[in-house]
């Protein structure tokens, strides 16, 4: 049955969630702090080596695949719309810039490293850890994300029944035209929708029962940070003050479109190797 | 002590109340068995006792419970946990978290319980419920009877004084269902909770109880123990003896469905080792087996919902791994184990209107065939109504609709008397034992023996891969073994 975490013995999966919850909070904010091609690279780069430390990197390509789709709408657009005055070269009334490739490759960039974080996130810490840790932010809603991760494969089973009795009623699902197909599976939408308001009524009713909501919560697994995890944090908070810091003093941003380029001091390599320092000890995980 | 007193309930939007002037008392550490029809209001009593009706769902409400001295109408339900447990039908709806060690935990947090005592707790009931095992296994990997018994452990980890269940067993084979109403037992004797047990199948449970409460029509008509009440039960038609309503005489004729050798695995599991079944015409052939024995994978072959990796299935002539499931569809009809699944429409005739056009069926014979279905199922007067409105019983007979209104030749069930009480599947086998005499062939899975022993021309065990004959005559002697009439 399809379920996205699969416990593993890696070094990052044996890591308490907290730090890994600060890196990846940090890795999404850099995705949408930093616009340079060099910064976004480096820092994309070390989330895959955390994946492939982690085990997830096939997992983590998955995900890749879709952002992969997204990122080749990303750069048709922008190629076709901006534009820049350093020609490249001219397909028929199109003229191709240097400006919007380097701003297209940075865009692509940005959204890569969101996912990869994103795929860090689902493939490596336990969904219920992940709750435990959000649960001291907003407990109600990070009950419901949980809850949408738990009802994952019994939705998904839901719509595979409702495709097969919707089959047995002589629905082709596999044949045909494109808008046939399109057509055949909105008859699946109306179903599902009414199993799955079923479903939340008698969940609710349920976790009722079982005291949610009734008052002061206790947390079976409260554990103590050790000192390696919370060395972890500190890096992971400073390397976000670091990174809003240099960001507002103009470092990792860079305007493409209106003609940066690849212009580095050693300022630029100074800064860069800090975030790849701060950020780099969740390379060396846990242990039992 | 719950305390119900004179308590009337009409949900909101409804004409008439579900539950009418009731009264009673359930006091600690009895075993408590409420039973009767579909609609009779069982399951809005029992959520009356922990104040979900009417914080819940609305709806008017007059007389009062109170649970311990405590008005339900002053107090929310989650205040109640530590007093009432309840499990529900189905266990895929009250299962929170992704793993078992945190839901049995998830109760116990929310009521503040200290961590030390939480760890203590997990241990013994973990141990007591035999889930060591399955500690930090996904939920959704688990069975059916896993997911019971991972749902009881976590309510009664919370240490309440009465666990309310609401037809629990209705999703679980007969071993499964047998060990978890012992386990009730057991948890009644030897720890002293209250159980207040909702079930339609009363040969499973009625020799559990202490005391037997039967209701009709949102009222008590009988409340005692299980020999003073015998009488009701049989009188309101929840009880009866086994009536054989069919010949078990072989039948001849060119087969019309043939499946040979059918090999499949999940996730390189082997699930169906060599199956061969042969099916005729006029046959009511009932598959029973344990709980992820492979039933529901065997007969997604037989149309090509799944294709056999090994073997072929021939359909009068047809080889169905080269067509699709919606082109022989005419043919054979399949109806899964969740009737909601196949109910959307505004109307029943909509439903059924639904299918005809998919299958192509010509306009002029819709309305026909519609009267003929509706007729057939005893849903006529229901043709416009929405379908989600239905009781259970009438739900089940809705989604057969939709597929009986192709009249195909061989009908293919799973689970059809899953959920229904004795009313409903009595009306249900004669609804079947009528199709198979006008030359439908019916092939149903079934964990129930008595409709099995009622209904069926023959009967198959899927057993290690394979489909092993047994006769009717066991599942006789096995329904009777179960039965009341010859226990009480």
């Amino acid at each position: 049955m399809f379920f996205p975490y699969k416990d593993t013995a890696s070094r990052i999966h044996l890591l308490d969630a907290r730090p890994k919850i600060v890196f990846v909070l940090a890795a999404f904010i850099f995705s949408i702090l930093l616009s340079d091609i060099l910064y976004l690279s480096a820092l994309f780069v070390l989330v895959l080596a955390i994946s492939i430390s982690a085990h997830t990197l096939k997992s983590t390509w998955s995900l890749l695949r879709y952002a992969l789709y997204v990122a080749i709408f990303v750069v048709i657009f922008n190629v076709l719309l901006s534009s820049g005055r350093h020609v490249l070269f001219v397909i028929g009334p199109i003229a191709i810039t240097s400006e919007s490739i380097l701003f297209s490759i940075s865009m692509c960039l940005r959204l890569f490293l969101a996912v990869s974080a994103f795929a860090l996130l689902t493939f490596a810490i336990h969904p219920d850890e992940a709750l435990r840790t959000m649960s001291r932010v907003g407990y109600k809603t990070t009950t419901a994300l949980s809850l949408s991760t738990r009802m994952y494969p019994t939705i998904a089973n839901d719509s595979r029944n409702i495709m097969d009795s919707m089959r047995a009623r002589g629905v082709e699902f596999d044949q045909g035209g494109f808008l046939k197909k399109v057509k055949a599976r909105a008859n699946v939408v109306m179903p599902l929708l009414f199993n799955s308001l079923d479903r939340s009524v008698a969940i609710a009713e349920a976790m009722e029962t079982r005291g949610f909501g009734a008052g002061k919560r206790t947390n079976y697994s409260e554990s103590r940070l050790n000192r390696r995890q919370k060395m972890m944090i500190a890096s992971f908070v400073l390397s976000i003050v670091f990174g809003i810091s240099l960001f507002v003093l103009g470092y990792g941003n860079a305007d493409y479109l209106n003609g940066a380029g690849f212009h580095y001091g050693v300022d630029d390599f100074l800064v860069l190797a800090a975030y790849v320092i701060l950020l780099s000890p969740i390379l060396a995980g846990g242990g039992k | 002590m719950i305390s119900v007193e004179r308590l009337t309930f009409t949900y909101s939007g409804a004409d008439r109340p579900v539950i009418e002037e009731l009264s009673t008392e359930i006091r600690e550490g009895e075993f408590v068995l409420i039973v009767g029809k579909s609609g009779c209001g069982k399951s809005t009593l029992c959520r009356a006792l922990n104040g979900l009706i009417p914080s819940f769902y609305g709806g008017q409400f007059s007389g009062r419970v109170l649970v311990d001295g405590r008005d339900t109408r002053q107090t929310a339900p989650s205040k109640f946990a530590d007093v009432i447990g309840m499990v529900f039908q189905d266990p895929e709806n009250q299962l929170v978290m992704t793993n078992v060690e945190n839901e049995m935990v998830f109760g116990m947090e929310n009521l503040g319980v200290p961590v030390r005592e939480m760890k203590e707790r997990v241990v013994q009931y973990a141990d007591y419920f035999d889930l060591r095992r399955f500690f930090h296994r996904f939920i959704p990997e688990l069975s059916g009877g896993e997911k019971q018994k991972v749902a009881l452990g976590s309510v009664l980890a919370m240490n309440p004084k009465y666990i309310i269940l609401d037809e629990p067993t209705s999703q679980l084979d007969a071993e499964n269902a047998a060990l978890f109403l012992e386990f009730l037992t057991k948890l009644n004797r030897e720890f002293g909770v209250g159980i207040i047990l909702v079930e339609h199948r009363l040969e499973r449970c009625l020799r559990y109880a202490d005391r037997v409460i039967v209701m009709d029509d949102g009222r008590i008509v009988a409340d005692g123990s299980k020999d003073e009440v015998v009488p009701v039960l049989r009188r309101q038609g929840l009880l009866g003896d086994i009536i054989r309503a069919v010949s078990a005489t072989a039948l001849d004729g060119e087969p019309l469905l043939t499946a040979r050798n059918i090999h499949f695995s999940y996730d390189h599991t082997p699930l169906l080792e060599g199956v061969d079944l042969v099916l005729k015409k006029s046959e009511l052939v009932a598959i029973t087996g344990a709980n992820g024995s492979g039933k529901s994978t065997l007969i997604k072959q037989l149309n090509g919902l799944l294709k056999p990796q090994k073997g072929s299935v021939t359909l009068l002539g047809t080889e169905v791994s080269s067509v699709t499931t919606a082109s022989i569809a005419k043919e054979i009809g399949y109806m899964g184990q969740n009737p909601n699944d196949y109910l959307f429409e505004e109307t029943i005739e909509k439903e059924l209107e639904f299918t005809l056009s998919n299958l192509g069926i010509d306009a002029n014979e819709w309305n026909e065939r519609i009267e003929w279905t509706l007729s057939v199922l005893d849903l006529s007067g229901c043709r416009k109504t929405f379908p989600r409105d239905l009781s259970c019983g009438q739900r089940e007979r809705t989604a057969l609709a939709t597929i009986l209104v192709g009249r195909p030749q061989i009908l293919v069930l799973d689970e059809p008397t899953r959920g229904l009480d004795y009313w409903s599947k009595n009306k249900l086998g004669a609804v079947l034992e009528d199709l198979r005499r006008q030359g439908m062939t019916i092939l149903l899975i079934t964990h129930d023996y008595r409709f099995i022993a009622e209904h069926a021309t023959r009967v198959l065990r899927l057993k290690d891969g394979k489909l092993h004959g047994t006769s009717i005559d066991q599942m006789i002697f096995l329904a009777s073994e179960n039965a009341v009439t010859g226990d009480v």
